[in-house]
């Protein structure tokens, strides 16, 4: 066979392995940015963009200042969050809360929510305003706890509301009981 | 559900991505080592922990951010810098992140909290190529990271070693990592790297093991074809057919790796000189879209299989075939050039490629019609400049949607403002009316004064000055019956008159006494009352006063931020306008350099084709001639 | 003095009530940004919602932010929302990412029925129990059947109201709008 399609094979098979590595190796390796130019246009573009993601999180965070400065001024102002405290898995389903005898949330938890709630986080269930003076809160849960078994529990709460933001937590916790979950309320600020 | 898969695939494939330098942040690890329930101290940071854990980053660090300007959760002051830190990360913000974690490190934080500082330092540096500035961070690593931390790191130190080209140090590393999910990824990016740069033997012993793992999932099994995929090129530069054909043999027939395992075949077999089997794997490859560089070569191959058949005939039948293939391929891409050079064609990509970051799912393309758009997304998706700007110019579509919505709560604000000072206005006459109507000051002075008489009444046991008219009238009246006695002269009718006289003064006088510690209670009573009144009336009037003074104020001052942030979303606004159409620009540019090149890979492949045409009509016109 | 106090209590609550009104109102454009008097049309966010599956799992809408989402809102009697039910059930499934989560969203406020009849078309997506037709009325539906096409952000791209739809004519739009 003519040595020239030898030589053409040998160079063509170098650049096809040369060129499976290289793509098969690349796209797991690939150092970012190859030639010296388009990795510096993309190096100023992704500056911008970050320089821009950063001018959005501070504009949100000024417009949640300013929303709940106008609709919930501190001294109107009470929270009542959420939290979960039991040793065992509790499915929460639901809480209905009820300020001055007027339901004010009706909040259903999903898996997810309440993955979010075992792993620690505390949900802001309701916002809202108040005037000075004596109110009362009565909230109920419904969930299901181990061996499938269902729990409906309550709890209500009488509280005077001062001149600075009311905190209230609302915390389903079964220390008390053993694996009974049940209301804990406490008052902050 | 979306999300959890989501995650899973970048956790799997994240190795993948992960080494190519594609950030996908993972600021949810750092929330696997948050103190357990009950530790939350303060609620608001709970809260910012609530959004955190649903992956809603976003949602989470604005919270956070808030929690933290407002001195809300002072408890929790090093971890939320931490986790802000993470945050801003997560959402591509190395700067910013990186700025973060430098100056928590600056103060005195306790060792967890600083361990996993230099992790998210060390990470950023990698991505961004500052590989020993990234080691050197990882170094400052006392104590194991907390839950599934640990094993990024191990991830990341061998990473960071391979791109160091301390490829032994990096095998070490692994021995440690062999339980981890990634570690298959990481020995298949050591082999390569290894083979790549002369330690051949060491490199394909990992690819091997790789090459022959069991495999479960999609992700795994492309990794292993990947692994067979590189270990058979890798023997096939060392001439060693057998072992290739091995290899090359156990990539499966119907992924995305196929093609070039077919063309390694090939290679493979003329290498133990048996070209008549090259030619199976070849042809069955030729039937492929042109699009795929496997397929271009073997147009090549096959009509070299075939010179080495000694069937000249054929070869130059094919290579003459491969020389019409070529240029009409060529063509199309002059087409697909054109089209990007016109614009628009962006968007399409970016509509068609999917959320995840996931590579390798772009072979399914070869089952998606020839649209112009998607021949060339085929080849751009591989680079690593494309993946990057294709993700920052899908953050900017986000962005513009989120400043929409800011743009419209601001208007809702400025509606409030506006009904705020309305409301104030239409007080402000009523509120002076009703001020001047109330003349208060008479009111205490009058309330003073009968509080002093009431008091000196009470001192002095003044009896009679509690009592009624109606008394005091008897009162009077008896006095002129005594008067009149007085002047009577003595005698039994006297006598029975002063009697009854004196009987009634003393029924009077008792009356009086009980009378007047009831009435002087009732009156000191009534006088509390209204006192308390007053008082609360004067409150009152301050405090509508004060709400006079200040409603305006803190009006304005509302007014005076809605319309700070209105001009701040209008500056924003056309930036993201120009820097997306920077970065269109800028992918245009990587795509029509991407189609160039091809264009000179086709073209030398029909020089090469032309070259060995020559050399057949070369060679048989020397044969007839001899 | 009494009067006094009498009037500006009065004015107190009366400025109290007209704040809270407003707080409300503007708190709905900022759960709604697009403010709109009839169900939420094309382009506008589709408003959170969380109900009760019939299998017992609360879902919640912007919980599938990230994947295209039909909405189906239906009821028993309603013969052509059985008819896009069926329709839905059997989506043509487009390559890779592309296929499509459906909700259906039941107006009932007849639990056990609703689940009888999801279980006898063999539906194999959830069906949201809307018993108190909250979400109902979030939405403003009138007619039925109501089908709403959702992209991956949560956004309204297409909205079938008072007729059905069939799963090519789905797939052609998630197609079109490249979704």
């Amino acid at each position: 066979m003519s040595s020239s399609i030898r030589r053409l094979a040998a160079r063509l098979r170098w650049q096809v392995c040369a060129g499976a590595l290289v793509v098969c190796g690349g796209l797991l390796l690939g150092a970012p940015g190859h030639a010296a130019d388009p990795a510096q246009d993309l190096r100023s573009v992704d500056q911008d963009v970050q320089a821009l993601k950063k001018q959005l999180v501070d504009l949100n965070r000024d417009l949640f200042r300013l929303e709940e400065e106008l609709l919930y001024p501190a001294s109107t102002q009470v929270a009542v969050f959420l939290s979960l405290d039991v040793g065992t898995f509790f499915a929460l389903d639901s809480v209905t809360l009820k300020v001055d005898d007027k339901e004010v949330a009706n909040y259903l938890y999903t898996d997810r929510e309440v993955q979010a709630l075992h792993r620690g986080g505390v949900q802001k269930l309701f916002l809202g305003n108040l005037k000075a003076g004596e109110h009362e809160i009565v909230a109920f849960f419904t969930g299901k706890g181990p061996h499938e078994r269902d729990y409906r529990r309550g709890t209500t709460l009488k509280f005077d509301k001062a001149v600075g933001a009311k905190y209230l937590e609302l915390r389903i916790s079964d220390r008390q009981a053993a694996l009974q979950p049940e209301f804990v309320v406490r008052q902050w600020e | 559900m979306s999300r959890s898969r989501h995650r899973r695939w970048s956790l799997i494939c994240v190795a993948g991505v992960l080494a190519s330098g594609v950030g996908t942040g993972h600021a949810e690890d750092a929330a696997r080592d948050l103190p357990p329930p009950g530790k939350v101290r303060d609620l608001d940071y709970g809260d910012v922990l609530f959004h955190f854990f649903q992956d809603d980053y976003f949602d989470a660090l604005v919270r956070l951010e808030v929690s933290r300007d407002l001195n809300r959760i002072e408890h929790h002051s090093a971890e939320a810098e931490l986790l802000s830190g993470g945050l801003y990360l997560s959402l591509g913000l190395h700067a910013e992140a990186s700025r973060i974690f430098n100056r928590l490190l600056a103060g005195p934080v306790p060792q967890s909290v600083s361990d996993r500082a230099h992790f998210y330092l060390a990470r950023i540096g990698y991505q961004r190529g500052y590989h020993a500035e990234a080691w050197r961070s990882l170094e400052r690593i006392r104590a194991p990271l907390p839950g599934a931390l640990e094993s990024e790191r191990r991830l990341l130190a061998s990473n960071v070693l391979m791109a160091q080209g301390r490829f032994s140090e990096a095998v070490g590393a692994l021995q440690h990592a062999s339980d981890d999910d990634w570690a298959p990824y990481a020995r298949f990016n050591l082999g390569v790297a290894m083979v790549r740069s002369g330690a051949a033997e060491e490199g394909k012993r990992l690819l091997e093991s790789v090459g022959t793992m069991a495999a479960e999932s999609d992700e795994e099994r492309s990794l292993r074809d990947r692994a067979n995929l590189a270990l058979g090129f890798a023997h096939l530069q060392e001439r060693a057919g057998e072992p290739a054909v091995a290899a090359l043999s156990r990539v499966r027939l119907d992924g995305p790796f196929t093609n070039r395992a077919l063309l390694g075949l090939g290679w493979a077999e003329t290498d133990v000189q048996r070209p008549e089997r090259a030619l199976v794997p070849w042809l069955e490859l030729r039937e492929g879209r042109l699009l795929d560089s496997a397929v271009q070569e073997s147009f090549l191959a096959v009509p070299y299989a075939y010179a080495q058949l000694a069937s000249n005939g054929q070869a130059a039948q094919q290579y003459r075939l491969a020389v019409q293939a070529y240029a009409l391929e060529s063509t199309r891409i002059d087409e697909s050039i054109a089209a990007i050079r016109e614009g628009g064609f962006l968007d399409a990509i970016l509509d068609a490629a999917p959320r995840d970051e996931t590579v390798g799912w772009f072979w399914q393309l070869q089952n998606v019609p020839d649209a112009p758009h998607t021949r060339y997304l085929y080849h751009l998706l591989a680079s690593h400049e494309f993946q990057e700007g294709l993700k920052n110019y899908r953050d900017l579509r986000i962005m513009q949607r989120n400043l929409e919505r800011s743009r419209e709560s601001l208007e809702a604000f400025d509606h409030m403002v506006e009904a705020r000072e309305m409301a104030t206005a239409a007080r402000a006459p009523r509120k002076a009316e009703v001020l001047a109507s109330t003349d208060l000051d008479s009111l205490l002075q009058r309330q003073d004064a009968l509080t002093e008489r009431v008091a000196a009444i009470a001192a002095n046991r003044d009896v009679a000055a509690m009592a009624t008219d109606a008394e005091r009238k008897q009162w009077a009246a008896l006095e002129r019956i005594e008067h009149v006695l007085a002047g009577l002269p003595p005698g039994p009718q006297r006598e029975a008159l002063a009697e009854r006289a004196r009987l009634l003064r003393g029924t009077q006088l008792w009356h009086f006494d009980a009378e007047y510690k009831l009435r002087l209670r009732r009156a000191e009573q009534s006088l509390r009352e209204t006192g308390a009144s007053l008082a609360e009336a004067r409150e009152r009037v301050a405090l509508v006063e004060q709400a006079g003074e200040s409603a305006p104020r803190d009006t304005a001052g509302f007014a005076q931020r809605v319309d700070d942030l209105a001009r701040r979303v209008d500056a924003i606004g056309p930036r993201i306008d120009t820097t997306a159409a920077a970065q269109q620009q800028m992918l245009a540019n990587v795509a029509v350099q991407e189609l160039e090149a091809q264009k000179r890979r086709l073209a030398s492949y029909a020089m090469q084709a032309q070259f060995a045409l020559a050399s057949l009509y070369d060679g048989a016109t020397a044969g007839a001639g001899q | 003095m009494q009067r006094m106090d009498r009037f500006a209590r009065a004015r107190r609550r009366a400025l109290f009530e007209t704040l809270a009104l407003l707080a409300a109102a503007v708190a709905g454009l900022l759960v709604f940004p697009i403010v709109s008097d009839a169900r939420p049309a094309p382009g506008s966010a589709a408003p959170d919602f969380a109900l009760k599956a019939t299998d017992g799992r609360n879902l919640r809408l912007s919980e599938y932010r990230g994947d295209v989402v039909v909405l189906a809102f239906w009821a028993s009697w309603c013969g052509p929302c059985r008819d896009t039910l069926a329709q839905l059930n059997s989506l043509p499934s487009a390559a890779g990412d592309a296929t499509p989560v459906v909700l259906g969203v039941n107006l009932e406020g007849d639990d056990a029925r609703a689940a009888a009849v999801a279980q006898s078309l063999g539906l194999d997506f959830p069906t949201l129990l809307d018993a108190r037709q909250s979400v109902g009325r979030l939405y403003d539906v009138d007619r039925l059947p109501l089908t709403l096409l959702l992209d991956r952000d949560g956004v309204v791209r297409g909205a079938w109201s008072q007729q059905g739809i069939s799963g090519e004519e789905i797939a052609r739009q998630i197609e079109e709008l490249n979704l």
